[in-house]
């Protein structure tokens, strides 16, 4: 197996502060990983971002005009390989859902351990993103909230009665219900799976449901509230 | 302290053997039920288990619809899924409706009371790759939602 005989990318690394004891403590916790530039607020990070192209920037929201998504933005119009790293004193799941959706690859306290900095630095690097457990967890919700959403959007505002089915539809319907195969209603019903996949189509098309899920779900009780 | 229920839903019964042997033994961690089918699944679901495994081919058959049938049921169920061969896609579309976490059927031995225990006490369990694509699905999803009425 051929070794890669490029040399070793030279990692860049911008670290941006206004308080200046944090800024020497994370210069340390960094001195062995990378090759370490520093800047002291907005306009600096700016140039030094639009000059150096660093791989990574170390961004301390606590800088004067560093806005949380906004600013975001901006900076990685002026470096977009650039990838941002965002600290703050006071971490938050909502704030760090909203910047890991706009393109931070990572979000941690200002107060964290060096030794993970160095970690979470490497990490980053790899093209992986650096979060902690809660974010995380909210991050999950988020999205499953969202997905109800969606699907909930795409369900039938009014509510048709069952009673347009024949009362085998509404057997097919109930297997449905608690989760059973074609096979097994095919079974439960002594008829061909052909013959349920029929009844299937005509159930789609009176309750006006798309797939099993949403019929799964309507069935269960989980229609969207009026608006 | 009330031990950590478990349901086992797996289609593949080696499997689902090896992850009973596995927390055999484990303090604080229970048992109760195990299923082979989405029909058994949601059945089981019944038990109000803590933790349920679910395998995750039983998660995408009938239109996906198992995790948020399972959820429906009880509520306060978390459920772990079990992925075999890479199938990240398949994976997300589980986690997006409503399962805390994931394990490679290769890391059992390594991690399944771990992801239990942790997913019990409320934490997730999901690969850092898996993250980035959580956050792109967000994004996604983020752009196409209707915006929240502000108060």
């Amino acid at each position: 197996m051929a070794v890669n005989q490029a040399t070793i990318p030279i990692l860049k690394v911008l670290v941006a502060s206004d308080v200046p004891d944090r800024r020497a403590q994370w210069m340390q916790a960094l001195q062995k990983v990378a090759v370490l530039h520093e800047a002291s607020d907005r306009s600096m990070v700016e140039q030094k971002l639009t000059t150096l192209k660093p791989v990574i920037l170390l961004l301390d929201l606590s800088i004067p005009d560093v806005h949380g998504q906004t600013s975001l933005t901006q900076l990685q119009r002026i470096s977009p390989s650039t990838r941002i790293i965002l600290l703050t004193k006071t971490p938050t799941e909502t704030e760090g859902s909203l910047l890991l959706e706009a393109g931070a690859k990572g979000y941690c306290s200002t107060e964290m351990d060096p030794v993970l900095l160095a970690k979470a630095v490497k990490m980053v690097q790899k093209g992986e993103v650096w979060v902690g457990r809660k974010v995380i967890s909210h991050l999950l919700d988020t999205l499953v909230s969202l997905t109800e959403q969606q699907r909930n959007r795409s369900l039938p505002k009014v509510d048709p009665s069952l009673d347009v089915l024949t009362p085998r539809e509404k057997e097919i319907v109930q297997q449905i219900g608690i989760g059973s195969s074609n096979k097994e209603i095919a079974h439960q019903l002594r008829v061909s799976e052909k013959t349920v996949k029929a009844h299937l189509t005509s159930i789609f098309r009176k309750l006006s449901v798309t797939d099993r899920l949403q019929l799964a779900l309507y069935v269960n009780g989980h229609r969207p509230s009026m608006r | 302290m009330p031990p950590i229920t478990v349901v086992i839903a797996d289609s593949d019964k080696r499997r689902l053997v090896i992850c009973g042997r596995l927390l055999q033994g484990a303090r604080g961690i229970k048992v109760v039920a195990t299923a082979n089918t989405v029909r058994e699944s949601v059945d089981t679901a019944g038990h109000l288990p803590k933790i349920l495994l679910l395998d995750l081919k039983l998660a995408v058959s009938n239109d996906a619809a198992t995790v948020p049938l399972i959820r429906t049921k009880s509520p306060g169920t978390h459920i772990i899924l079990l992925s075999g061969r890479a199938s990240d896609s398949l994976v997300l579309q589980g986690i997006s409706h409503g399962a805390r976490g994931y394990l490679d059927a290769k890391l059992l031995r390594r991690f399944l009371e771990k992801a239990v225990r942790a997913v019990a006490a409320g934490e997730s369990w999901v690969s850092r790759a898996m993250v980035a694509k959580l956050i792109d699905r967000l994004a996604h999803l983020t752009v196409h939602a209707v915006p929240p009425r502000r108060a």
